[in-house]
């Protein structure tokens, strides 16, 4: 395990920040730091604002109030693009998109600086290299679709590995996906953080991230209600491993 | 080039070989852009365009000034407005541009109409007149033909990433919002260079129904766009001999020659896709 947050380099920082829908609050002055080498699972009820919060990190939403640093800078002049990897909440890829694994995959490694030069080899091997880390090399050169859920989020992760980030955010990638997928993903992002990165990930499934995530950040009301570990959690102590 | 060049009937002929050079090119580069359009769910963004295109032609006719340039001006800037509509709008996608379809094809009946030029030639636009197309017409169609395949080649990887996960591309970096406004102009330009071809009321069929049946047979996005152009070249050129040989429209002939191979290759992958 790492060390913890308070002597780590804080790669995320985010500074009494508020946010809202038309009108309607959904992050009021919160704040929190991740540091380079912690993995951070966010739990919370729905609604709470745990998507909002990666949104901003990402630079994506623009806080109305408080900032956000993310390496550094502000997140939406981060010109390191390639720096970040991003695994969406799980959408639906339609069933006509004819798209084979490795091209998903090769996509990731496109950047603000490069996305119109054909990969390098060096980069494709890395890429192919996470998909092996994600039990899905021999799959390279199949249609998408014909995975199943949870291998096709494998190869979402895969695709967000594929640039080698120094951040990786994840939103619900244990959403929907197979007890096997779930483990290998966790223990995969287990590795990326100590190897160095930070990683974040919303998650409901806090049972799965138990063996291998370093703090929770409860959100409630807008703004971080418990941050510590996993078994200090109020009510997973309950025996509540799904949020 | 001196013409005609020594090939076999139906293209023996100056005319029809020059006929032969657009269709191919456009039979070749439509399926390009329309294998992102399909799979962004704008299909209906070419029809919309051509709609605007035919108002740019009226333009052209009401001012005296050539109407190819006037659709490429009135086409590239709807393609614009509804792309910055999409963006910055409340309205979606498919309100933007059902707002620039008909808006469009009502600016064009009522510039053909103070133009008193709402008769056979303005039909030409509609419909296509690819046997009358010129030297000059063919090496423009050419020219675009080019500037489009060099355009998919730099750029098919970012819009393909566009495709899987807009959200994703942009934290990557990738210049999404530039790329869309690009992807839009594109077709805009791609719909006036085929209007000569197949009309602006069927241009968008080529963009479409070759996609549809490429990728039947195909796994990857990339051999959809190869597939597809192959179908659209074949559309063209089977659909421009069989118009010679029973004297058929020639535009409608390359469509429906394009569904045949659609429902030709629907039929015979069903076996696959079961």
């Amino acid at each position: 395990m790492t060390p913890p947050a308070s002597s780590v380099s804080p790669a995320v920082v985010v500074d009494d920040v508020t946010f809202s829908y038309g009108g309607a609050p959904v992050i009021q002055g919160l704040s929190c730091a991740i540091g380079s080498g912690e993995l951070v699972a966010i739990a919370g009820a729905n609604g709470v604002g745990k998507s909002t919060l990666l949104h901003l990190v990402l630079g994506l939403y623009r806080p109305e109030a408080g900032t956000v640093r993310l390496l550094g800078v502000d997140p939406s002049r981060l010109a390191r693009r390639g720096a970040l990897g991003y695994v969406p909440q799980r959408r639906v890829i339609a069933d006509v998109l004819p798209a084979t694994v490795a091209e998903v995959l090769l996509s990731g490694l496109l950047s603000r600086s490069t996305w119109w030069r054909r990969p390098t080899a060096s980069a494709r091997a890395r890429a192919m290299s996470a998909l092996d880390a994600v039990g899905l090399v021999d799959r390279a050169d199949d249609r998408f679709q014909t995975l199943s859920g949870g291998q096709q989020q494998r190869v979402l992760i895969a695709k967000a590995l594929a640039g080698d980030p120094t951040v990786l955010v994840l939103d619900e990638p244990l959403a929907g996906v197979d007890a096997e997928s779930q483990r290998l993903i966790a223990a995969v992002l287990r590795q990326r953080a100590d190897a160095g990165a930070c990683v974040i990930v919303v998650s409901h499934e806090l049972e799965v991230l138990d063996p291998v995530v370093d703090r929770v950040l409860l959100l409630a009301g807008g703004r971080v209600a418990f941050e510590g570990a996993l078994a200090d959690l109020p009510v997973h102590r309950h025996g509540h491993g799904h949020w | 080039m001196s013409l005609p060049l020594p090939l076999p009937w139906p293209f023996e002929r100056e005319y029809m070989q020059l006929a032969l050079l657009a269709a191919l090119v456009i039979g070749t580069c439509t399926p390009l852009i329309g294998t992102v359009l399909v799979h962004k769910h704008l299909s209906l963004m070419a029809d919309g365009l051509g709609h605007v295109a035919f108002a740019g032609v009226a333009a052209g006719l009401l001012l005296d000034v050539a109407p190819f340039w006037t659709a490429v001006v009135v086409s590239v800037a709807a393609a614009i407005v509804v792309e910055l509509l999409r963006m910055y709008g409340r309205s979606g996608g498919d309100l933007a541009l059902a707002l620039i379809f008909y808006s469009g094809i009502a600016g064009g009946v009522v510039l053909t109409g103070l133009a008193n030029s709402l008769n056979g030639s303005t039909l030409t636009y509609l419909f296509g007149s690819i046997l009358t197309v010129s030297r000059s017409d063919a090496i423009t169609v050419a020219v675009i033909g080019v500037l489009l395949v060099v355009s998919m080649v730099v750029c098919w990887r970012a819009m393909f990433a566009i495709v899987l996960d807009e959200e994703a591309a942009r934290v990557a970096g990738l210049p999404v919002r530039g790329l869309n406004l690009f992807i839009s102009c594109l077709t805009a330009v791609t719909v006036v260079a085929g209007m000569r071809i197949v009309g602006v009321l069927l241009v968008s069929a080529l963009m479409v129904i070759p996609v549809g049946a490429a990728q039947r047979w195909t796994r990857s996005f990339r051999s959809t766009m190869v597939l597809g152009s192959a179908f659209g070249a074949a559309s063209a050129v089977l659909g421009l001999a069989a118009a010679r040989q029973w004297g058929l429209a020639p535009g409608g002939t390359i469509v429906l020659v394009a569904a045949a191979l659609f429902v030709v290759s629907t039929v015979a992958t069903i076996p696959r896709h079961r």
